[in-house]
């Protein structure tokens, strides 16, 4: 990826745009990659100093700048910044989630960090809901400070081992290398998962948690309602929009 | 902090870079009082660092580098942190200033877009916190307020 310090006009950028979704040309695709460099450079440096070096942040932007690329329309009155934006960082993020974070930290704080990890999930077992900072400081038995430290020297990012056994209820007790070799039969639902999945990066925080609560969760608005101090009304509302947003993200074939 | 009534904190940090740490530093430690998760306070310190960074370049051009001042105000309330970020003039221009009125007109900015790092850094914003409200008054200072509510 070549560096670009040009500021691209409206009118180039849709009308390159324009002519990548006619053509699917890779040069054209590569010069919109190149007019956008700065962009992804901006974003990646939002999460640097979190033990990944900045190259590989930027690498992992350039596949959501990408993918923004290919899902962008010319025709809508916005701006391509602003609608590649989420897909970029939820890029990152994720990348942030899967990766290992574990050399570059110091050893009492991964160590702070790993044990805050486990007590997360025992609270977490316990509580039937995501723990305070608070509550995984008084589990470990060390002041709030600690773990906030520790997660500020690196994000909450673990990988799991192999040998490690899943949650899931079929596979209960098989190490997730027992699970790898196999054919997926529901490749399509896995491609269906990833664009929702996308989509959803380009809701608010709020309206994730919402859709999580009523649809993997499966509370009933009363129950989501009373979890998020906000009237019932106020969910079925900000479940709607939600709803409309992710319409408005998905490819149309998918939806 | 769950079942408590509304604390505020305030800050005050020089308009400079190498302050932003404190404000950040400050933000993890209240997000901890409302009950906030590690993920969440992640979430936030990326806003909190971001609008601050905004706002040093809004007092940088108003008042030169390093002159203006950060003032962070966090209202802690049950279920939810608000966080108001305003630049402000030196204390010397502050002294000379007569009083505001009460209400002053203020101008939002401009909706272009293209790569205007200062638009980009609030749409990533409007990523990690729930509501975000950004005003440019009629005197370059700029007042950013976000709210990020506790989901569980």
């Amino acid at each position: 990826m070549t560096a670009s310090t040009a500021r691209p006009s409206r009118q180039e950028v849709r009308r390159l745009f324009e002519q990548y979704q006619q053509t699917r040309d890779p040069a054209v695709r590569q010069r919109l990659v190149d007019l956008f460099n700065n962009l992804v450079l901006f974003l990646a440096r939002k999460f640097q100093n979190r033990g990944e070096p900045l190259e590989d942040i930027v690498q992992v932007g350039y596949i959501g700048l990408l993918q923004a690329i290919e899902r962008f329309d010319p025709g809508r009155d916005l701006e391509f910044s602003t609608f590649a934006t989420p897909t970029i960082v939820g890029e990152i993020k994720r990348y942030f989630r899967d990766k290992s974070w574990a050399v570059k930290v110091p050893r009492r704080l991964q160590e702070t960090m790993q044990r805050a990890g486990q007590a997360q999930e025992r609270l977490q077992g316990r509580l039937g809901r995501t723990p305070s900072v608070n509550e995984v400081a008084a589990e470990l038995g060390v002041p709030p400070e600690e773990v906030l430290e520790a997660m500020e020297a690196s994000p909450a990012q673990r990988t799991i081992s192999f040998e490690s056994t899943g949650r899931g209820a079929e596979d209960e007790g098989l190490e997730l290398n027992e699970r790898l070799g196999e054919t997926d039969e529901n490749l399509e639902r896995v491609e269906l998962q990833n664009l929702l999945q996308k989509a959803m990066s380009h809701l608010t925080p709020r309206e994730r948690r919402i859709m999580y609560l009523r649809f993997v969760d499966e509370l009933p608005q009363a129950e989501v309602a009373k979890r998020l101090g906000i009237s019932q009304m106020h969910v079925s509302r900000l479940q709607r929009a939600a709803v409309e947003h992710l319409k408005r993200e998905l490819p149309a074939a998918s939806v | 902090m769950r079942d408590t009534a509304h604390q505020i904190t305030e800050l005050k940090l020089p308009a400079r870079e190498e302050y932003i740490v404190v404000a950040k530093r400050a933000a993890g430690a209240l997000g901890a009082v409302v009950g906030f998760s590690l993920a969440e306070i992640d979430d936030l310190n990326i806003a909190i660092t971001q609008a601050c960074e905004n706002a040093v370049a809004a007092a940088t051009d108003q008042w030169g580098k390093g002159n203006g001042q950060l003032k962070l105000t966090f209202k802690g309330q049950r279920g939810k942190l608000e966080v108001n970020i305003t630049s402000t003039p030196p204390r010397a221009v502050e002294l000379q200033q007569t009083p505001a009125p009460a209400v002053r007109p203020v101008r939002r900015l401009p909706r272009e877009e293209s790569l205007d790092y200062e638009g980009i850094g609030l749409n990533m914003i409007r990523l990690f916190v729930d509501e975000l409200r950004y005003q440019v008054d009629d005197q370059g200072c700029m007042r950013m307020r976000m709210v990020k509510y506790l989901i569980d």
